[in-house]
């Protein structure tokens, strides 16, 4: 009898341990699926184990062509795709040889003129498009092989007048299929009739793709499958549906441009491909595996917002996929290529910066053979503060596994400098210095006891913008303060300064202009310059909200940054509709700079460097450092890159900050001065918020004194702002306060002192 | 007897295994890593000892620690024996109120702060209150009220727990010896020092030690309500270790840990010193 | 009126501590409205000063039917936490309980030291190893796994420390009787020891359950997939358009806290005292 219990006593513990281990070990394998869903994937998985792997491959549109509206493998077994000239507003049907290496350009005639929110191939290699709607019907226009449109107007369902088609595509056998306003999939027949395709039970679809006689309609829930020839509604699939629930953005459309996922049918009965901003991928129905055939950080379309149009698997190696703007990509497979490079390269950054992912993809291009695995400590979505991203970094770094590459904006960079964790980089600084230039006062404000440890690739400056006793006083704080007033007490009837300015922008203007001026010999704050600071801030922000009840606190605190594109702060649109006497803040690239000159010819205003007289200080940004490790070849060649003429020019993404690479910023400067989009009329309009007035300005080339006097600024910078993410939160919350009227100048001051000086003691 | 040892041991030993693998070999890893410095594996001697020592910051945060220990301790140990007293001598709703008192406890940090926030925001519902009193409110986390906000957060958690125990240790002492007290004419107060302190002297080492543990805890709330740089009087041990471990200052923060480990051990040792000579 | 007093000031203390519940309580069937218009000036969107309202205006149930249809997350959390808990706790009846009982009934070399031991890691602040533990997890591979957290909890010498205060309570008499009957020591424990033990170990398992239950650090460093996260690292945020879902998700969190408190509240009060008698 004893002997019994304690056997039960002991296989309870037992049945305890097992379960235990099991809990632990099904925790394992659930969240391997996941990574399979292509949430976030670093380095190789077992899906891609083995050897080969697909590339990206150079491939040009025909001439004229900026823009793909559609896809589709044609019987005939070319490509075909629907083509567009957006500044001419005509529309080609393509039809590609040798995997776009050939076109066959076919232009279209009889389809009106005006703007084609979308189009469709079909795999018979006609098309059909689709109007704006007009007087309450909407036009179709059915295009036949040769270029030859005919107009039937379309007997969409009348929920709402407006009601439009935001989507249409073929499927494989050539019915016609769109989905319109209120979410509702129709097929379209010759005549123009619109059949209802399901009943949605009121869920609305917010885009849907065609996988040959596949249909998949996505909604916020999941994935509807709908089989085209057989007209019935299929039954879902959850790995499918998981991979909305997990990630919403995936569900979410808001422009009539593309969607965040499309598909293609696979060479198998029951093979769905589908690409999204994390890659390609290849789901088997029925099955429970999603298999990524290609990871995006390898690619051009490594970026978070990536919209894309249309997506061809043309066989099981060669992959086309249209993005929203004029992006067009193919990929092949290599399969003698090893399936992950031999080389792996960790590129890490606080913030997500769009400009950064493209200088990525195109470093990838240059260097197959290396795997940029880049992250993004703060990616904003999932709740992850500061402290959480630096301390999961930190201990990365200490067991040897952080990365290689460290992208220091808002991090302590002398921290890292002092423990030892960066390399010194001078030598690769000095080379591209010699080969193509590098402003030298960049490089004299990156130094560190003579040495660079890290060095920013692009960089921002603080400018004030206005009539010339504006700029006269703008060269300090006190100065623009006592502008301000004086400007307030001639005219109190509108604002001085851009309305759009909060506490938190204002004082992140002002921060970014003067910071450099703050620290002490000792390295702890100055308060006397804090002081000021504070009462300079409190001043230009009294002048108009002083007189207002409700006080006005900017919604976005941060960096000015969103969606990893930085944009400047300075508006030169609130001078032309004159709802302020003078404009001040960053200017974050040659886009901006042109658009603010072409202004003038309204406002007659210029423009001078804010805060000059006092500091001439500059925005770092993308500040790049090796992190010191074994092997640290691969780190320098991406940081030489990033520094390089080729990223700094050839990254599209102009709205983050000016080249310091000079080669690359005579490049922009060139373009400026003779502007292919200048000629062809590019313009801006915007209201005043509220009023029914439209206002706007051309944009029109840089003259040369204009470019002129932008590199003589651009010379003068000298001493970078402070950038330290923790240092900038403490002044901007205690200001906050401060401005708001909550707490005292001196309690503010001495917060600020109290707070900082503790944090530089530790 | 070498037998029964053996036995003992081998309860132990799994758990102390376990023990050894996730909090002594990475506590010696600690103590190694005080000798050497942060990133590579230089040895350092006595420096970042030296560099902890004379460090402001750490300073500081020592004394504040040690002043929101010496201030909580005796306060929550006097206020949760009171209340067990008198909760002792109430018949009516007693197992209600032990359940209110013990209710804090199970709060998780994150909703305690969110009402943190409400109550004792420059505009939140203290200052109301003190208002309608006509007096004057500060913006409690900012000032040095601050200190008093977690003094108060860490008394009004822990207070139930405490009482709980007391009124175990009370529970043990026979009624008869009261009875005779009383019978030699002894009053209440006479009754608590000379009767009830004494014979609770061994639960309170236990009270203590737990006491002393949940100290450590109030800092979830103090860096969830005010983050890493709070006010001066509620900068902690455990913000500097953590800051330091922002700035990847593994050196220091290895040395003041060991530090600190010192005075446990010396706090501990002369606690249960002291009380086994009493007892 | 001494009987006045003692109500007064025990009912009052009762009101203060179980008066956060109560907030929440109200907020959870309050509308955003309702509530953002309570909080709007800590909100800074409002005058005067924050209140709150013990029973809504506009009582609705949207919150709860919300929470319990329409958010994943939460429940994901929720799972995590009561995996996470379930594990810790059934690891420490495994190994914790053994070591307490050795530790407390036998004698061996090395004890006192042993003893000492559990007792200062237990008062260890998580951020003194923090470093060298997550270097540990890393070298098992555990990192990111449930596992990084569950398998610390179970060595947790806080429950050790529990137990062994209420194994020291049972008389020795019991066990010697055992003895000359005839037991081994491993039957004394499974017979003897759990048996009477069994208020020490509920309130261990009471005691770790609430830590583990609101512990945070632990997850915040081992944890990066956000899947993966228990429920104590939810921060409600009163500022966004969920008002209503956020304090109803925190009632909600610390509900499962309280209902295992207050059943396993007789027990921690239990035994402590003739714990204590033989210390």
């Amino acid at each position: 009898m004893r002997k019994k219990r304690k056997l039960t006593a002991l296989l309870m513990m037992l049945a305890m341990v097992v379960t235990l281990v099991a809990g632990c070990s099904s925790g394992g394998t659930e969240k391997k699926k996941t990574d399979g869903g292509g949430l976030k994937q670093g380095q190789g998985t077992e899906a891609k184990a083995g050897s080969g792997r697909f590339f990206e491959n150079e491939i040009t549109l025909p001439d004229g062509i900026d823009r793909i509206k559609s896809l589709k493998k044609l019987s005939d077994g070319s490509l075909g795709a629907v083509g567009e000239d957006s500044g001419e507003r005509v529309y080609y049907l393509l039809q590609g040889k040798d995997f776009g290496k050939k076109w066959k350009k076919t232009k279209i005639k009889n389809i009106g003129t005006g703007y084609k929110p979308c189009a469709a191939m079909s795999p018979d290699g006609t098309a059909a498009f689709f109007d704006y709607p007009e007087d309450g019907t909407v036009k179709a226009h059915l295009v036949d092989a040769k270029g030859k449109g005919t107009a039937i107007s379309l007997a969409l369902p009348e929920k709402s007048k407006e009601n439009r088609v935001l989507q249409a595509a073929y499927d494989a056998n050539g019915r016609l299929i769109v989905r319109d306003f209120e979410g509702t999939l129709l097929e379209v027949g010759d005549d123009g009739s619109c059949k209802k395709l399901f009943d949605t039970k009121g869920v609305g679809i917010n885009y849907f793709g065609i996988a040959g006689k596949l249909l998949l309609a996505v909604h916020n829930e999941g994935i509807f499958l709908f089989d085209t020839e057989k007209q019935e509604l299929l039954e879902e699939e959850g790995t499918l549906n998981d991979l909305i629930i997990k990630d919403k953005k995936l569900a979410s459309v808001d422009t009539d441009s593309g969607q965040p996922m499309v598909f293609s049918e696979g060479t198998q009965e029951n093979d769905i491909l589908f690409a999204n901003a994390d890659g390609i991928f290849h789901f088997t129905r029925g099955g429970s595996v999603i298999e990524q055939l290609m990871d995006s950080t390898f690619t051009s379309f490594g970026s978070g917002d990536v919209i894309l149009q249309d997506m061809v698997v043309f066989d099981n190696e060669n992959i086309f996929i249209a993005g929203s703007g004029s992006e067009f990509y193919y990929y092949s497979y290599d399969e003698k290529a090893a399936s992950v490079p031999e080389q792996e390269l960790t590129v890490y950054a606080l913030d997500e910066s769009s400009y950064l992912r493209k200088a990525v993809a195109l470093f990838q291009k240059k260097n197959p053979d290396i795997h940029v695995n880049l992250e993004f400590g703060l990616s904003g979505k999932d709740g992850v503060t500061l402290e959480d991203a630096l301390s999961v970094l930190n201990t990365n770094i200490l067991a040897k596994k952080g990365p290689d590459v460290l992208i220091l904006d808002g991090m302590s960079v002398d921290s890292y400098i002092e423990k030892g964790v960066l390399e010194d980089i001078t030598n690769i600084v000095e080379e591209v210095e010699k080969e193509e230039g590098i402003f030298s006062n960049i490089i004299e404000g990156s130094k560190k006891d003579g040495k660079i440890y890290a060095m920013p690739a692009r960089f921002l400056f603080s400018i004030v913008e206005g009539d010339k006793e504006t700029l006269k006083a703008g060269g300090s704080l006190e100065n623009i303060a006592k502008r301000a007033e004086e400007l307030k007490k001639k005219d109190s009837s509108s604002n001085v300064i851009p309305g759009h300015k909060g506490t938190q922008t204002l004082l992140r203007d002002l921060y970014y202009a003067d910071s450099a001026t703050w620290q002490k010999e000792d390295g702890s704050l100055d308060e006397g310059r804090m002081t000021k600071f504070l009462e300079n801030a409190k001043r230009i922000y009294n002048v108009d909200q002083s007189d207002k009840k409700e006080d006005f606190r900017d919604a976005s605190i941060g960096d000015g940054t969103s969606s990893g594109v930085k944009t400047g702060t300075n508006d030169s649109a609130a001078l032309i509709n004159k709802s302020c006497k003078f404009s001040f803040g960053s200017i974050t690239s040659f886009l901006e700079f042109q658009g603010m000159c072409s202004t003038w010819s309204q406002t007659k205003a210029d423009y001078c460097l804010m805060n000059g007289e006092t500091v001439k200080s500059y925005i770092p940004y993308l500040s790049a450092g090796v992190v010191a490790k074994e092997n640290t070849e691969a780190a320098k060649l991406f940081v030489k890159f990033l520094f390089g003429k080729q990223a700094e020019a050839d990254n599209t993404n102009e709205s983050t900050g000016f080249p310091v690479n000079i080669a690359a910023f005579d490049v922009f400067c060139k373009e400026k001065m003779d502007d292919p989009h200048v000629k062809e009329g590019l313009s801006m309009a915007f209201g005043d918020g509220g009023g029914e007035e439209v206002y706007g300005f051309e944009y029109r080339n840089l003259t040369q004194k204009e470019v002129d006097k932008l590199t003589e600024i651009v010379k003068s910078l000298t001493q970078p702002s402070m950038t330290n993410r923790v240092i900038q939160e403490i002044v901007l919350e205690q200001g906050d306060k401060y401005l708001l009227g909550e707490q005292e100048l001196e309690s503010a001051v001495e917060a600020i002192l109290q707070k900082v000086n503790l944090y530089l003691a530790e | 007897m070498v037998k029964r040892k053996k036995a003992g041991f081998l309860f132990v030993l799994p758990g102390l295994l376990g023990v050894f693998v996730f909090y002594v070999i990475p506590f010696g890893d600690v103590v190694r890593r005080s000798f050497v410095q942060a990133v590579g594996s230089g040895f350092a001697g006595m420096k970042n000892y030296h560099q902890v020592l004379s460090n402001q910051a750490f300073c500081l945060a020592a004394g504040n620690t040690l002043r929101f220990v010496l201030v909580c301790l005796p306060l929550l140990l006097g206020l949760s024996l009171g209340i067990a007293v008198l909760l002792q001598g109430q018949e009516k709703g007693k197992n209600f109120l032990k359940s209110a008192y013990l209710v804090p406890l199970a709060i998780p940090a994150a909703s305690v702060v969110l009402l943190w926030n409400i109550v004792f925001d420059q505009s939140g519902m203290l200052n109301g209150i003190l208002s309608f009193f006509h007096l004057k409110g500060k913006d409690w986390m900012n000032s040095g009220a601050a200190f008093g906000v977690l003094v108060f957060s860490y008394i009004w958690k822990n207070l139930g727990y405490d009482v709980i125990l007391w009124m175990a240790g009370l529970h043990g002492i026979s009624e008869s010896i009261y009875e005779a007290a009383k019978v030699d004419g002894a009053g209440a107060w006479k009754c608590f020092f000379y009767i009830t302190l004494p014979n609770i002297r061994p639960v309170a080492f236990t009270i203590i030690i737990l006491s002393f543990l949940n100290s450590f805890k109030v800092f979830r709330e103090a860096y969830l309500v005010v983050g890493n740089y709070p006010q001066e009087k509620i900068y902690l041990l455990q913000h500097v270790f953590n800051n330091w471990f922002l700035e990847l200052s593994v050196d220091k923060m290895a040395a003041g840990s060991v530090l600190l480990c010192i005075v446990l051990v010396v706090f501990v040792f002369l606690l249960q010193r002291s009380w086994d000579k009493e007892v | 009126m001494k009987k006045v007093i003692r109500y007064v000031i025990l009912f009052s203390f009762a009101l203060l501590e179980i008066s956060p519940v109560l907030f929440l309580l109200a907020g959870t069937f309050m509308g955003n409205q309702e509530i953002v218009e309570c909080v709007a000036p800590v909100l800074k969107k409002g005058d005067g000063y924050a209140s709150w309202k013990l029973f809504p205006v506009f009582p609705t149930m949207k919150n709860i039917v919300e929470l319990l249809l329409d958010s994943p997350e939460f429940f994901q959390m929720f799972w995590n936490s009561v995996k996470i808990a379930g594990g810790i706790l059934a690891g420490q009846l495994i190994f914790g309980m053994p070591a307490a009982w050795g530790l407390a009934r036998y004698s061996f070399t090395g004890k006192k030291i042993i003893y000492m031991l559990y007792i200062i890691m237990m008062m260890m602040p998580f951020q003194v190893t923090m470093l060298s533990e997550y270097l540990v997890l890393d070298r098992l591979e555990l990192l990111d796994t449930s596992s990084a957290i569950i398998l610390p909890g179970i060595f947790s010498t806080f429950s050790v420390f529990i137990m062994y205060r209420f194994f020291c309570g049972i008389p020795e008499s019991i066990l010697e009787a055992a003895r000359i009957d005839g037991a081994g020591e491993f039957q004394i424990f499974f017979r003897l020891g759990i048996p009477l033990g069994a208020a020490g170990i509920i309130s261990a398992m009471v005691l770790s359950f609430l830590e583990c239950w609101s512990m945070m650090e632990q997850s915040m460093t081992f944890l990066e997939t956000k899947s993966l996260w228990p429920l104590s690292l939810f921060l409600p945020e009163i500022e966004d358009g969920n008002a209503g879902l956020s304090l109803c998700a925190s009632f909600a969190a610390l509900l499962p806290a309280v209902i295992v408190f207050l059943s396993g509240q007789d027990y921690l009060e239990q035994g402590i005292a003739s714990a204590a008698v033989k210390e």
